[in-house]
């Protein structure tokens, strides 16, 4: 796997690095600037060394040269008070001279032409030393030899001093390189009349050179005014080459530049490429009283081995301990981040639910033991949060649970059972609640009593407990009154004035109760400020989706004693009448659009099963919100009202007056009934009974005593049911409106009526009383024994 | 409907016969006037060939019983069918009678 050192994960691998890079840069640039600093040092310090020798150098040649110089004059006043001796101490004096300085090899006193005159033109006494080192005198002047025309002559008579001559090499007493000081003598009138000469060998120079040479490498050389090479190891080149001519032959520019400056008479130290020594350092300095110029060449290489010496000692110094901070680093650091691993481990155990994880010890006062005190901290605080949110969680699991029995009880209280009534042709019901979060304060609840369907639907207003509280209320307050009282409005008028008392945090319930006579299909209705329900009318060839027309009164539980409006309509078989809460038509989806009446009158379908109508709905709500949260119960309840003649297997009909001698005609019409129905004896006793009990109720007391009238009985059955509807046009009177029986009573305090009603809805299965057009109607049904 | 009274061990026997419905309930109660007027003796409601009873026939029972009560008399049900039984059950008068 391939690391690129910022993806490094060890935090002590990267520390590392970082640290042994930053070392690296000071050491290397400490050892640059050192190393600089050092060849500077080494370099004024040579130039100083060479200074100081070329000094030297120049100090030697002086010291001679000016030996040759006092040498000479300290001869001139001898050779003055022997002009008039004889000739021959002129040799003498020569030869003195020589014998005096050994350093001198020839000295000449050469006077003016013909000064005298026994002499001739030419008189030039000159003593030299030959190859054995034996002084010789010989006169020097000849006709070939013309003595007064040359250099050494002329110049010191021109100049009327003394001077000292280009070297040149004399092949008088072997090949020798060679200078010459002239001396003029004057007389009292200051004419020179003759030139005192001594001849020096500058052979010594070369060795005086080589001396010099203070590296291996190095060399020296000397320059003649016109630079010609005086001294140069290469002995060839002595006074055949001038640094020019060398510059041409070498291509070496430098070295003409340098020639140039030499001989300029300028001191400098020069780097440049020497012939010999390639990169190389020069130092020159002129010789004043000779016009030349001497120079050291130096390997720049040689020069600075020290130096480079000592870098690279520098370098591999750096390099070793470079490795050993590395090493260093490695233990230190991995010893120092140790604790940051050891919590790495101790906090992935604390994130894996240990929160007793033990910390790894610090025992330095640092960082780490700050660290390692606000892990401490955490893992406390942690801890104690834990326990906490423990505690909190337990108790609000209790409160969960205990909604979560609320809201189970709250449910309980809605109808559960679907279908209700199975045995029923003639209603088809189903109700169906989607709570929103938790308890919800929407309520439905339908039942039968007398032949009459008792439905109602209401929405607490809030949510919760209280909400939910409340709904208990209303609809144990509902189940209570509507049991003595067939009238919506009475029954809703009761629960708003039991509501409305001590009602301190002003809940109000919007409800719609309904009463439908099953028999009739008259609907009477109250709604206190319930959304209007949809009735969906599917009789032959039509088939409207219509509002149910409702008064506006005030939801119940806000102000007592309003007087509520009962309103009544018929419904005809086949229609349903869909009721829901106001979390239907504002239902939200995510855009925040509501789901609205007009979507809601579309997703009510035209079927024949209740439970379908309300699954088909809540499916077109749920497509509608989509992914948004249900924020209010949503709550539906169809009643379906099914034609009640429907698969009528017999019908059979007969009058009787009001007259109670009437009974047998009826024993015999029940009888018949009876047969036909296939109820054996005890159950054709009991319909008899029932019938005799309400037939004379009606003769009694629908047709006050005195008044005749007929009473109507018809008896019709389907597969299901025997229903016995008995009419009559008397006076009303309502049957089930009579007290109950108590049947616990003693003999003497029982009453001696009540009896017959109680008997009716002992035997029968549901007695309804409705008054229609002006009729008494009463509808009994007795359930077939299903057969098989 | 027929009812029959007679003496037997000192005790008032009411035999009723068909059916005591509301048509004849009228007779029955002339019919059995006498016993009431005059309780001497406790009083045994034969019910063995009883048919059939509704509301005004219970009535007439229960008037007996008040009537024999007032003379710190009993009254006695004998041979009750299980059908009319469970009529007496429904309306509570089987606490209030004595059966044999």
């Amino acid at each position: 796997m391939k690391h690129k050192f910022w993806r490094i994960r060890s935090f002590a691998t990267r520390l590392s690095i970082w640290v042994i890079l930053t070392a690296a840069i000071i050491l290397l640039t400490t050892a640059l600037v050192v190393n600089f600093f050092v060849r500077d040092g080494i370099l004024r310090e040579e130039q100083l060394r060479a200074t100081s020798a070329l000094e030297n150098a120049e100090e030697h040649i002086n010291k001679v040269f000016i030996a040759v110089e006092t040498a000479v004059k300290n001869h001139t006043n001898e050779i003055k008070k022997n002009v008039n001796a004889p000739h021959e101490e002129m040799y003498r004096i020569t030869r003195e001279m020589l014998e005096i300085n050994p350093m001198i090899v020839g000295s000449a006193i050469a006077f003016e032409p013909n000064y005298f005159p026994d002499e001739g033109k030419y008189f030039s006494p000159y003593s030299y030393r030959d190859e054995k080192g034996e002084i010789l005198s010989k006169q020097l002047g000849t006709d070939t030899y013309d003595y007064h025309t040359m250099e050494w002559y002329q110049m010191p008579k021109k100049l009327k001093k003394g001077h000292w001559s280009e070297p040149y090499c004399d092949t008088g007493g072997g090949e020798m390189t060679m200078t010459t000081y002239s001396y003029p003598l004057t007389d009292n009138e200051g004419n020179v009349y003759a030139i005192v000469t001594a001849d020096v060998s500058l052979d010594w120079l070369s060795d005086m050179m080589d001396s010099l040479k203070y590296y291996e490498q190095s060399y020296c050389f000397i320059l003649s005014r016109d630079g010609t090479y005086l001294a140069h190891p290469i002995k060839e080149t002595v006074l055949n080459e001038t640094v020019f001519d060398a510059s041409k032959k070498l291509k070496n520019d430098d070295l003409a530049q340098i020639g140039k400056e030499m001989t300029g008479g300028k001191m400098d130290m020069k780097r440049f490429s020497s012939p010999h020594l390639g990169h190389s350092f020069i130092f020159y300095k002129p010789i004043v009283r000779t016009g030349w110029s001497m120079a050291i060449v130096c390997s720049a290489k040689e020069f600075f081995s020290s130096a480079t010496d000592a870098g690279f000692f520098v370098a591999t110094l750096i390099l070793v301990m470079l490795v050993i901070l590395a090493f260093i680093l490695k233990i230190g650091v991995r010893r120092l981040t140790l604790p940051l691993t050891q919590f790495t481990q101790a906090v992935n155990e604390v994130a894996n639910g240990n929160l007793q994880a033990k910390l790894p010890p610090v025992r330095s006062k640092d960082e780490m033991l700050r660290l390692r005190n606000s892990f401490v901290t955490m893992q406390r605080s942690l801890e104690q949060q834990m326990e906490e949110l423990k505690q909190v969680n337990e108790q609000k699991g209790r409160i969960e649970s205990e909604l979560r029995i609320a809201s189970n009880i709250q449910r309980a209280m809605l109808p559960k059972i679907f279908p209700p009534y199975p045995d029923r042709d003639d209603i088809d019901i189903y109700g169906q609640q989607t709570p929103a979060k938790a308890v919800g304060g929407d309520l439905f609840d339908f039942y039968i009593r007398d032949e009459k369907l008792f439905f109602c639907i209401g929405d607490v207003s809030g949510k919760g407990i209280p909400a939910s509280l409340v709904m208990a209320v209303a609809r144990s307050l509902f189940r209570t009154l509507s049991m003595h009282e067939p009238h919506p409005n009475r029954i809703i008028s009761q629960m708003n004035d039991r509501m409305a008392e001590d009602n301190e945090l002003n809940m109000f319930v919007t409800l719609f109760i309904g009463v439908l006579d099953l028999p009739t299909g008259r609907l009477r209705y109250c709604n206190a400020g319930h959304n209007a329900p949809l009735l969906l009318n599917e009789a032959e060839n039509v088939k409207e989706k219509t509002f149910l027309p409702c008064d506006s009164n005030l939801p119940i539980g806000i102000m007592g004693g309003w007087k509520f409006t009962l309103q009544e309509t018929n419904i005809t078989p086949g229609t349903t009448i869909f009721l829901y809460t106001d979390g239907l038509t504002e239902a939200e989806n995510i855009e925040h659009e509501l789901f609205g009446e007009e979507r809601m009158i579309d997703a009510v379908p035209f079927t024949s099963n209740s439970q379908d109508i309300t699954e088909r709905v809540v499916e077109a709500v749920q497509d509608f919100t989509g992914e948004a949260e249900q924020s209010d119960d949503l709550t539906m309840l169809t009643v379906r009202y099914i034609r009640p003649d429907q698969n009528l297997r017999f019908k059979q009909e007969i009058t009787l007056t009001n007259d109670v001698s009437q009974v047998p005609q009826l024993t015999d019409f029940v009888d018949l009934v009876c047969e036909k129905v296939n109820f054996d004896a005890a159950t054709t006793m009991q319909m008899n009974l029932a019938m005799e009990e309400a037939v004379v109720n009606v003769m009694n007391y629908a047709y006050p005593e005195g008044t005749t009238g007929d009473i109507h009985i018809v008896a019709a059955a389907n597969d299901k049911r025997l229903k016995f509807i008995i009419s009559d046009n008397g006076i009303p009177f309502d049957p089930t409106m009579r007290k109950e029986v108590d049947t616990t009573l003693s003999a003497e305090e029982r009453p001696i009526g009540g009896l017959g009603i109680h008997l009716v809805t002992q035997l029968m299965d549901s007695i309804n009383y409705e008054r229609k057009d002006n009729m008494n109607v009463l509808t009994l049904r007795k359930k077939l024994r299903v057969e098989g | 409907m027929k009812t029959t009274i007679k003496e037997e061990n000192n005790n008032h026997v009411v035999y009723f016969e068909g059916r005591l419905d509301t048509s004849a309930s009228s007779q029955v109660q002339v019919d059995v006037q006498p016993v009431m007027d005059n309780v001497k003796s406790d009083i045994i409601l034969d019910c063995n060939k009883l048919e059939y009873i509704s509301s005004s026939g219970l009535r007439i029972f229960l008037s007996i019983l008040k009537s024999a009560k007032a003379s710190g008399k009993h009254v006695y049900i004998q041979g009750l069918n299980n059908e009319l039984r469970q009529v007496f059950t429904m309306t509570g008068f089987i606490n209030l009678f004595e059966f044999k």
